[in-house]
């Protein structure tokens, strides 16, 4: 499977441009969306995933114009969002049955089969009788998660899929996805970076409605390799570092406050090298664009 | 796909207790109606003279304008209010499918509410003998006609155009696209 995305561009009423000439090609496995609150990430998903149009530009799945064959899309798509809801009066188990009839599952043998292996790998055997409405925040997320996967979708699209969730459910669903991911197209956003290091072979950086990084995150992170430098800055004034050097970020480790900045060359001035991650990728892309972790305060 | 929806739109329709409510709210209302002698001067006719109950059933469809109005919006509101759409809309449905399935299948239960009025004709009579509310001169003799001829020709067309009303007015400003 291959999804290409060719320069999607949207402005909606208010003037807002939320996508600005996007384009990447996804192949399977999984593709990460990094990218801050506002900067269009939901907004590409959603195009994607039929539920709104653009202005410009073209998505195409495997010779399916998805911008006009939205219901055959459709049939070959498994959607999370970011946000949604529940029937409260249906069960779990009804539910899904019913989106398995709606996405043309008809063999009621099949169909029970399938309900009760997503109820499993999302861990709500035990609460598949109760309500939707009686269900709280982490488990109406595994629900969102079981009905995006019914159906053999061959396009999965999760939008911030694991807020909500516990540790343990995350990773649960981590292993999920991967395993799907094997022979399927799933886009994934997500605010933690650090799932995009450990899940994606692909991921993309999105600010204010462009594409800022493409790319491999192992690639990404040997690009900084030795170029990141950290420091305990203490008591001391953080703009008198900003002047000099390109902080990327800052943390508090104990109390203390350490600063990481990017150098081509040995900056001298106390810094000591530190291991480049995906994060120090995703600060000196966005940096830029936005104020990273109130940097300019 | 619109079997599918409509037989869901049902099985949602059953779990709501105001269902039962309205349907128990007219029947109560229509039985207690027929159950009671009429106001003098008009004691020369049958209570449940095939006139009588016409006149009674196209008074009831007044207030079940309301009714038609709470069951016919919440089957398409429904999927906004609980923010349903965002995905659910993601499915290979047709749009002829959501919306006659969604229409259809509310406007079932509209007509079953509609049809407590029938069911309280009958029973009205019965327990007013029974209670000595009415003399048996006063009662007419049963036919199905006199009950299901009015329903067919003004409660099932009347309570038609408001569900239509009310579902097409959710349909048209509650677009999403």
């Amino acid at each position: 499977m291959q999804l290409i995305i060719n320069s999607l561009s949207k402005t909606y009423p208010n003037g807002v441009r939320a996508l600005k000439n996007v384009s990447f090609v996804c192949q399977n496995g999984m593709f990460g969306l990094l990218g801050p609150n506002g900067a269009g990430k939901s907004t590409l998903m959603r195009t994607i995933a039929t539920l709104q149009d653009a202005d410009q530009g073209s998505i195409n799945l495997d010779g399916l114009n998805v911008l006009k064959e939205k219901t055959a899309l459709r049939r070959l798509l498994g959607y999370l969002p970011q946000e949604f809801g529940v029937y409260p009066r249906i069960t779990a188990e009804e539910m899904l049955d019913h989106i398995a009839r709606l996405k043309g599952l008809n063999d009621a043998a099949k169909r029970r089969e399938l309900v009760a292996t997503l109820l499993e790998h999302v861990n709500l055997t035990r609460d598949k009788k109760k309500r939707l409405g009686g269900f709280s925040g982490g488990m109406k997320q595994r629900f969102g998660i079981a009905q995006a996967l019914i159906g053999e979708p061959k396009l999965i699209i999760v939008d911030e899929p694991t807020a909500g969730l516990d540790p343990a459910e995350r990773n649960r669903f981590y292993n999920l996805l991967s395993r799907i991911g094997e022979n399927t197209i799933v886009i994934l956003s997500t605010h933690i970076v650090e799932d995009v290091s450990t899940l994606c072979s692909q991921f993309a950086i999105i600010c204010d409605g462009e594409v800022m990084y493409l790319g491999g995150p192992d690639a990404a992170v040997m690009e900084l390799t030795g170029k990141i430098y950290t420091k305990l800055i203490g008591g001391e004034s953080l703009s008198r570092y900003k002047e000099r050097h390109q902080v990327l970020s800052t943390h508090l480790k104990s109390g203390n406050l350490y600063i990481r900045i990017f150098s081509e060359t040995a900056p001298g001035d106390g810094f000591i090298p530190g291991y480049a991650s995906l994060e120090d990728v995703y600060f000196k892309v966005i940096g830029g664009q936005a104020d990273v972790a109130g940097i300019n305060s | 796909m619109f079997s599918e929806i409509f037989r869901f739109e049902i099985k949602y329709r059953l779990r709501k207790l105001d269902t039962y409510l309205f349907f128990l709210f007219f029947f109560l209302a229509i039985t207690i109606g027929f159950a009671l002698s009429p106001p003098a001067g008009t004691r020369n006719t049958f209570v449940n003279s095939p006139a009588i109950i016409a006149d009674m059933f196209v008074g009831c469809t007044t207030i079940m304008m309301l009714v038609s109005g709470v069951i016919m919006s919440s089957s398409l509101y429904r999927d906004i209010e609980f923010n349903v759409y965002e995905y659910y809309l993601t499915f290979p449905i047709s749009r002829n499918g959501y919306f006659w399935g969604r229409f259809l299948g509310s406007f079932l239960f509209v007509a079953i509410i509609g049809s407590s009025v029938i069911w309280g004709a009958l029973a009205g009579p019965f327990i007013g003998l029974r209670l000595g509310w009415l003399s048996p001169n006063m009662v007419a003799p049963f036919h199905w006609v006199n009950l299901l001829q009015p329903f067919f020709c003004y409660v099932v067309p009347n309570l038609f155009l408001t569900s239509a009303i009310f579902f097409g007015l959710i349909a048209y400003t509650r677009n999403t696209g």
